[in-house]
């Protein structure tokens, strides 16, 4: 061990930095393998020959029928999803190797973290101009000259370099940062909404100049957008040397676990991930009375506070309870599935505790409470959002004419149903409901992950049987029956009961 | 650890009946993992009442026989009671006894001071006797109330999990190096309460690597180690 009386006094060279991480890496791994290259290419070309045709079909339909309020909304949603992606990631991450080794040593943050900032340049610009060519797909006339498919495809890469932009910046400003993501949430509601407006006043069709004209979005973008998209990517380069270490570090140790969960097959390290990173950086809390006046069973309180506390989740839980209205005239497994899958996932909003416990039940027996105890007191919460949501979901489809009947009562009836299924499922880690390798071509596979990804839909789908069948024979003109209310009301009451009523919840402390 | 046997060895004579009975008893306790045997014909007695520190080096098994000793860990072989009872997840027993053995995950939306409130509600005492704010006053979190768990540093977690154990009512508290991480103060402020809870009729069964900790505590040693060969 080595000391220095001094820091050095100038940091390394960065290209001697840069030559000395290659060798390093070709000492570790060895050079780039010719058949490696063979494999990857080989793997893109039949990705295209695969998927091309129906991606093609999506991107640049044979007839572009005219914007579309569902075509709009699709493409907003679409960019707004792959700018919560990115505030997932980081944007600006190292490899964790890295972020151990190399962040904390004098070396210029730039040269760090260029490569992860043009990787986030160049994504957002081949995202954006996907979606900027579907959207011209759909609005421009055939035959399309190359100037509305160039002016398609500048315009959404200038949009997405926009939203890649404020990924960046809401990663350095924490407090920025909630705000995109409560105003991303919000939005996205918003367009939801508009979808269902949509729907509720029986369809509207954007006039065809609701998009400026391709030669306009042309000029527009090559001499305003993409000039101040590329000043502002070079500020951002040219400022990486000011980032604070702490939130690359931050990101990266996301990101590395991202992978994990992805080597691990385990989706709910990244929940747990998702939840540490919120609660971190969630300020401004003040302890409650609510659980000291002891007006509502202590397990209950918690989970109010904990929805309370996490109110960027409310938009979210609005939004997916608009979809039902939207995909309702479609085909009717689509609108089941929506309905389970969102009932389920709105039942969920209090899930991470109930999680935590399966996982390490120390301090339920700190608590010294009961299996049922603790699932009489955890019902209560999202026993209230699934009826709400359900009310709201099947209530906003009954408001659109294609159902008819008391179907918000439905969709209140279903409620414990689906909070019964969301403490099954909060319970289960995919590492623990299967671990039989099922052998593919690539490899051998997990079943955990397959297990996990229906865990609780099952559940779901056997409580809420009367709604499944009220949704597939039911549909307006038919009028739904109130019988078909309380046959779902007395399922989702028995639901409980079985999870409440065995004879070893009542002895055991634990989940 | 080749071998791996330990002997138990107590500097008190237990043989004869205790006027209170006793709060543990450990009868031919074995643990083994895998081939590597552990704890091996170990025997106990922890009178009602009485405090009682695990010392020796590390690995000698003090942690598991807490564990053994909560029921957290099924031993290889030999028996163990709680106040006459075979250690179980029920209810009643984990009314009785209160354990550092295992760090809870704590729920992340919850401040430290709902955490304490929540422990005390589900345990069926009051919140606002002032025992909440006792404990944390003892052991210097009260500032801290605010506060989320995941922010804490390792010392201060520390402190939280005693705070969170004392606060529940108990008869037996098993402790696993309960001084660990703390400093000078906090460490004297804790052996006085160690001493309250017993005075009041509390029984103690801890592992420290503290003398100075547990000899404030007045706790009767019992010395595990590995048996020669």
């Amino acid at each position: 061990m080595t000391t220095t009386r001094a820091p050095a006094p100038a940091p390394a060279a960065a290209v001697d930095v840069r030559r000395h991480i290659r060798r390093m890496r070709v000492a570790a791994v060895g050079r780039v393998d010719p058949s490696s290259v063979y494999c990857v290419l080989l793997a893109i070309v039949m990705a295209a020959a695969l998927f091309g045709q129906p991606l093609g079909v999506i991107v640049w339909p044979a007839d572009a029928a005219g914007p579309s309020v569902p075509a709009l909304v699709g493409a907003g949603l679409v960019l707004l999803a792959f700018l919560g992606v990115l505030r997932r990631l980081g944007p600006v991450v190292v490899t964790r190797a890295d972020a151990t080794w190399l962040l904390p040593a004098p070396v210029p943050r730039r040269t760090l973290l260029t490569p992860a900032l043009l990787l986030t340049a160049l994504s957002a610009t081949v995202v954006g101009g996907l979606v900027g060519l579907a959207v011209a797909g759909r609005v421009a006339e055939r035959p399309a000259t190359s100037t509305v498919v160039v002016a398609g495809v500048a315009g959404g890469a200038a949009v997405g370099l926009l939203l890649a932009l404020l990924a960046v910046h809401a990663q350095t400003r924490p407090r920025n940062g909630r705000v995109v993501d409560l105003a991303a949430g919000t939005v996205a509601a918003a367009l939801v909404a508009v979808a269902v407006g949509e729907q509720l006043t029986g369809g509207y069709a954007p006039p065809r100049d609701v998009l400026p004209s391709a030669s306009t979005m042309l000029v527009v973008v090559a001499a305003v957008a993409f000039p101040l998209a590329l000043a502002a990517v070079a500020g951002v380069w040219w400022r990486l040397n000011s980032w604070p270490t702490h939130r690359i570090a931050e990101a990266s140790a996301s990101t590395g676990s991202y992978a994990d969960a992805l080597y691990a097959v385990e989706p709910s390290f990244l929940a747990a991930q998702s939840s540490r990173r919120y609660w971190r950086n969630r300020t401004g809390i003040r302890t409650s009375r609510l659980l000291r006046d002891r007006r509502v069973p202590p397990l209950t309180a918690q989970d109010l506070l904990q929805v309370r506390r996490n109110p960027g989740r409310l938009p979210w839980l609005v939004g997916t309870a608009l979809a039902p209205a939207v995909v309702a005239d479609g085909p009717v497994w689509l609108l089941i599935g929506v309905v389970l899958v969102g009932a389920l996932a709105a039942a969920s909003v209090t899930a991470e505790a109930t999680h935590t416990d399966a996982s390490n039940p120390a301090a339920l027996r700190l608590l010294g409470l009961t299996f049922r105890q603790v699932y009489a007191q955890r019902l209560v919460v999202p026993t209230g959002v699934a009826a709400l949501w359900g009310a709201l979901a099947l209530g906003t489809v009954q408001a659109t004419g294609l159902l008819s009947g008391p179907w918000w009562a439905l969709g209140l009836a279903a409620g414990p149903a689906a909070a019964v299924a969301a403490l099954y499922r909060a319970k289960i880690s995919a590492s623990s409901v299967g671990n039989i390798f099922i052998d593919t071509p690539l490899g051998a596979f997990p079943s955990g992950l397959l297990l996990w990804l229906v865990n609780g839909l099952d559940v779901v789908a056997v409580l809420a049987l009367p709604m499944v069948i009220a949704l597939v024979t039911a549909r307006a003109p038919e009028q739904l029956s109130w019988s078909s209310v309380l046959v779902q009301a007395a399922l989702s009451v028995a639901g409980c009961l079985v999870l409440l009523l065995r004879r070893s919840s009542a002895r055991t402390v634990g989940v | 650890m080749p071998d791996g046997k330990i002997s138990a060895t107590r500097d008190r004579e237990s043989s004869g009946t205790v006027a209170g009975g006793y709060a543990v008893e450990v009868t031919d306790l074995t643990v083994t993992y895998g081939s590597t045997t552990v704890i091996d014909g170990l025997d106990l007695q922890v009178p009602t009442g009485a405090v009682v520190a695990l010392t020796g080096e590390n690995g000698v098994g003090k942690s598991t026989l807490l564990r053994c000793v909560t029921g957290l860990q099924q031993p290889s072989g030999g028996a163990i009671t709680v106040f006459g009872e075979p250690p179980e997840s029920s209810p009643e027993f984990w009314r009785q006894v209160a354990t550092t053995v295992e760090s809870p995950t704590w729920y992340h939306g919850l401040t430290l001071r709902e955490h304490l409130d929540l422990v005390r509600v589900a345990n069926g005492g009051d919140p606002a006797d002032g025992c909440i704010d006792e404990v944390s006053g003892l052991l210097g979190i009260t500032d801290l109330g605010d506060s989320l768990p995941i922010t804490l540093s390792s010392g201060q977690r520390q402190r939280f999990l005693l705070a969170a154990t004392f606060v529940r009512p108990s008869r037996l508290l098993v402790l696993d190096e309960p001084e660990q991480r703390l400093d000078t103060a906090a460490k004297r402020a804790l052996a006085a309460h160690l001493r309250d809870y017993l005075a009041d009729g509390g029984t103690l069964l801890m592992a420290s690597h503290d003398e100075q900790f547990w000899h404030d505590v007045g706790a009767d040693e019992v010395c595990l180690r590995r048996a020669e060969g």
